[in-house]
């Protein structure tokens, strides 16, 4: 048992140091055209702040809903765009994971040997997304009290928002084994994502708060940390880890299977 | 009437110049340090009706420059240039219905659908009237032999399948003169032949002017009547492709394969010739043409060996053309 | 005559080879639908509330319903655009926009027929998949075939607006290092001052004021309240006022390429 454990741990570590060795290489040469990552990133915390304006304009003049105002709607983009930024700067192939597969790409990574998955999310990274990333704290900061609790929670809900992301972008990629090129569908079920996550929680009854949970699980990307920060409950807490947990083991194996029927040879129109 | 005219022609760029650092980053933003760079120096030449012409030098010769001065996207410093008559960037909208070009990165046809529906586009852009315009597409669909996939998804076409399509879409309204750049860049050994014999068909049915730039040798052997080689933005050859061997390429080269050997140095003294390789049975052997005939070389060397095989071959044409750069870089230091 | 008749053809050809470039790939085409049909599903769950909230059945002058379809169709306007500034600013940047000068087309005008092809095709199927729907759950009362008319008049003329508008943007790809930002940026600025998720009569009243003298009024909520809230005097208004911006945008583009073109011919892009 010990030994496993010791397996595991180290096979965990190597890959944290891999997933640094890539950001700080990507992050490099991202730096070799500073002004324009700059202001990418720039662009993309003024971009946030825009869309929360209308949102500002909309509460003034409705007032709550149900509960739900503004304040609320900022927690919502924190975890949102902090979560989406993070993903997206240090795993900034997740997005194309799809086309990655259906363009027989995933064979270049192969013959490296670090886990091949891995390799393929991490060797690039989506500049505007910094700028997201960076709109989380500077937003919490602005608008939320600052201590031990909310700080870690802060970072404990871009965190798991950030997996469950993840999770998300790995299991609409691997459509791609099954569905062949399918870049529409793929983004389609990415910007269902990000409609239910960034929108006012509070109006979601139902099946339709089924599906946002359970379904497309923006509910636990952005809405229970955003409760969380609110209130903090014990019990939420605990089972968001658990569900953050079991929906990534649930992305990877969908993927190894799909994986399973690349390899095999199925998908001679997808390779070349 | 020439079918291109050039005189004294020059364009120089401001090439921004940028230290590295966050400081330097910040400054250049405000206020940019050039450096001149001149691209063309003074070239002139000229291309006759129905002449097949390459255009050939290294990488940021001036090539590309020289080209777009010719189909009217840039604006030269000084100098003239006529083309069918007309001077690119003051007649561009006149010219560009007499001319043609492909470009070998930047393809012209709609990748989603046929080629067919690009050749049905190019006809009205070109403004041809519908019947001219359907016995052209017909013509060129036969002679380009492109009946049998000319409605697929240009997606779906091989990369020679898709040249010879963009051949048929950049011929569609009868130029006077195709510009050629770079066309033969990553097609496969048939494909190139294929394409090569297209524009000389075209050529020698049309009268069409094909103007040509290229790194490939063999663009040259097959098409080109005539070489231009441009370098550090000047002409440094212009003339028959015959008259580029004579003057670059003075070598020969024999290939022996002799069946008794013996020390090779001691035996053969003939000026003008140099011993390449010599292992065991096969030898090879340089001639300077100018200095001694391939006859002579040959008379000496089966008076000596018993030779089994024998090949006569001349310098390649791209280490011709490398000599001719390197020459003109050495010349230049 | 005959001159303009062939011009016009050149550009009809470009239209209809985009339009079925657009419809080459049919099943993407009706993925496309399910964004709008999701975002108008999410916000109309948010007005049931609002309108639970409110004993009043209008707001704004708006009914329920009509509010739905206020948000159905300023999405299919925004999700129906193609991306000007990223396509136009792509083709500067990779010297394309040279090519197009050995070409006996202008470059604006071509990508002008281009996008109206993708808008045409977009818009339409999006519509009729949306109208359908919308209608089996909420259907728009106090449309006549007028009303309808002179709603897709001043749609259409939003479409050519928000092109000039994002190709004058776009143009300064010219002079610029990167343009992606910027589209962000301009997409942001049409939903707040055009009115993107609800009409801008919910704005305070100084930023009303502002919005009245900014174009963007014309692409998003002109046209949308003229759908479901018809207004004679307020539409002639709008039409007015969106011809007037169109021929300010066409100027400015002719400029800014000009200028452009000259930089291009300089200096080789």
């Amino acid at each position: 048992m010990d030994k496993v454990l010791k397996k595991l741990i180290s096979m965990v570590v190597k890959n944290l140091d891999f997933i640094w060795a890539y950001l700080k290489y990507n992050l490099a040469s991202a730096m070799e055209f500073r002004f324009n990552f700059l202001s990418q990133a720039i662009f993309m915390i003024l971009n946030d702040g825009l869309f929360l304006l209308i949102w500002y304009f909309f509460f003034q003049y409705f007032g709550d809903l149900n509960g739900f105002g503004f304040r609320e709607m900022i927690a919502l983009w924190i975890f949102g765009a902090g979560g989406f930024g993070l993903v997206n700067a240090v795993f900034g192939n997740a997005a194309n994971l799809g086309t990655i597969i259906s363009n027989g790409e995933l064979d270049f990574y192969f013959s490296f040997p670090k886990n091949h998955l891995l390799h393929a999310l991490v060797s690039r990274t989506d500049l505007s997304a910094w700028g997201d990333m960076l709109f989380a704290p500077i937003a919490f900061f602005l608008f939320f009290p600052a201590n031990l609790l909310s700080i870690f929670l802060l970072f404990f809900g871009i965190l798991s928002g950030a997996m469950i992301l993840l999770a998300f972008y790995i299991l609409i990629g691997s459509l791609s084994f099954w569905l062949g090129r399918n870049e529409v569908l793929q983004s389609s079920l990415f910007h269902a994502f990000l409609a239910f996550s960034t929108n006012p929680s509070s109006v979601f009854q139902g099946v339709v708060k089924f599906i946002i949970f359970f379904v497309i699980p923006a509910g636990f990307a952005t809405f229970w940390p955003a409760d969380l920060l609110k209130e903090f409950v014990l019990s939420k807490f605990l089972y968001l880890i658990l569900f953050t947990i079991i929906f990534f083991l649930f992305s990877l194996l969908v993927y190894y299977r799909g994986l399973k029927r690349y390899s095999s040879g199925n998908l001679i129109n997808v390779r070349g | 009437m020439q079918a291109v005219e050039v005189k004294n022609l020059s364009k120089k760029f401001e090439k921004k110049t940028k230290a590295l650092g966050l400081k330097a980053s910040f400054r250049s933003v405000f206020r940019k340090q050039l450096a001149d760079f001149i691209a063309v120096d003074q070239i002139s030449f000229q291309v006759a009706k129905g002449e097949k012409v390459a255009f050939i030098g290294p990488n940021g010769a001036g090539k590309s420059t020289t080209i777009k001065m010719l189909t009217g996207i840039l604006h030269p410093d000084s100098g003239e240039v006529k083309v069918t008559g007309l001077t690119p960037w003051k007649e561009r909208k006149q010219l560009a219905f007499q001319i043609g070009t492909v470009f070998g990165q930047k393809p012209q046809l709609w990748y989603h659908l046929p080629a067919m529906d690009t050749f049905y586009l190019f006809g009205k852009i070109y403004e041809i009237e519908a019947k001219k315009f359907k016995k052209r597409l017909d013509f060129l669909i036969d002679k380009f032999q492109v009946q049998d996939f000319v409605y697929q998804p240009v997606r779906k076409l091989s990369l020679g399948q898709r040249m010879r399509c963009e051949m048929i879409a950049s011929l569609i309204h009868q130029p006077k003169i195709l510009f050629l750049d770079e066309p033969t860049i990553g097609l496969d050994v048939v494909a190139k032949q294929q394409l090569r014999e297209v524009l000389n068909t075209m050529n020698k049915e049309e009268g069409t002017t094909i103007f040509i730039t290229s790194h490939d040798a063999g663009d040259l052997e097959k098409i080109a009547d005539r070489v231009i080689v441009i370098d550090l933005g000047k002409i440094i050859f212009d003339g028959t492709v015959k008259a580029l061997k004579e003057k670059y390429a003075a070598y020969k080269i024999i290939d022996l394969k002799i069946i008794n050997g013996g020390n090779v140095k001691s035996k053969i003294k003939i000026p003008g010739v140099r011993i390449l390789k010599a292992e065991n049975y096969n030898w090879q052997f340089e001639l300077d043409v100018k200095k001694t005939s391939v006859k002579a070389v040959l008379d000496q060397l089966l008076n000596i060996y018993q030779v089994e095989d024998i090949g006569i071959f001349e310098t390649p044409m791209e280490e011709i053309i490398s000599n001719i750069y390197a020459q003109n870089s050495l010349k230049n230091k | 005559m005959h001159k303009i008749l062939l011009k016009i053809n050149k550009y009809l050809a470009i239209f209809r080879v985009s339009v079925r470039d657009r419809l080459a790939y049919p099943l993407e085409l009706f993925y496309s639908n399910i964004f709008i049909l999701l975002i108008t599903f999410v916000m109309s769950q948010v007005w049931l509330v609002v309108y639970a909230e409110h004993p009043e059945k209008l707001i704004v002058g708006f009914s329920l319903s009509a509010m739905i379809w206020y948000v159905f169709i300023t999405e299919l306007i925004l999700t129906s655009q193609p991306n000007v500034i990223l396509t136009i600013g792509e083709e500067i940047k990779n010297g394309n926009v040279a090519y197009v000068l050995s070409k006996p087309y202008s470059f604006m005008s071509y990508y002008f027929s281009y996008f109206l092809g993708r808008v045409v095709v977009s818009m339409l199927i999006k519509a009729m998949v949306g109208v359908l729907l919308l209608s089996l759950f909420s259907p728009l009362l106090g449309i006549s075939l007028w009303s309808f008319l002179a709603g897709a008049s001043s749609v259409f003329l939003a479409v050519v607006l928000n092109f000039v508008i994002a190709g004058s943007v776009s143009l300064f790809a010219f002079w610029l290092e990167d343009i992606r930002s910027l589209r962000f940026i301009y997409q942001k600025i049409v939903f707040i001052f055009g009115g993107l998720l609800f009409p801008i009569d919910v704005y305070p009243e100084f930023l009303q004021k502002i919005i009245h003298y900014l174009p963007f009024e014309g692409i998003l909520y002109g046209p949308a309240k003229t759908m479901v809230n018809f207004d004679l005097v307020y539409w002639q208004i709008l039409v007015t006022r969106q011809v007037v911006w169109i021929i300010i945008f066409c100027f400015l583009i002719k400029i800014i390429y000009g200028q452009g073109v000259k930089k291009v011919n300089i200096n080789g892009g």
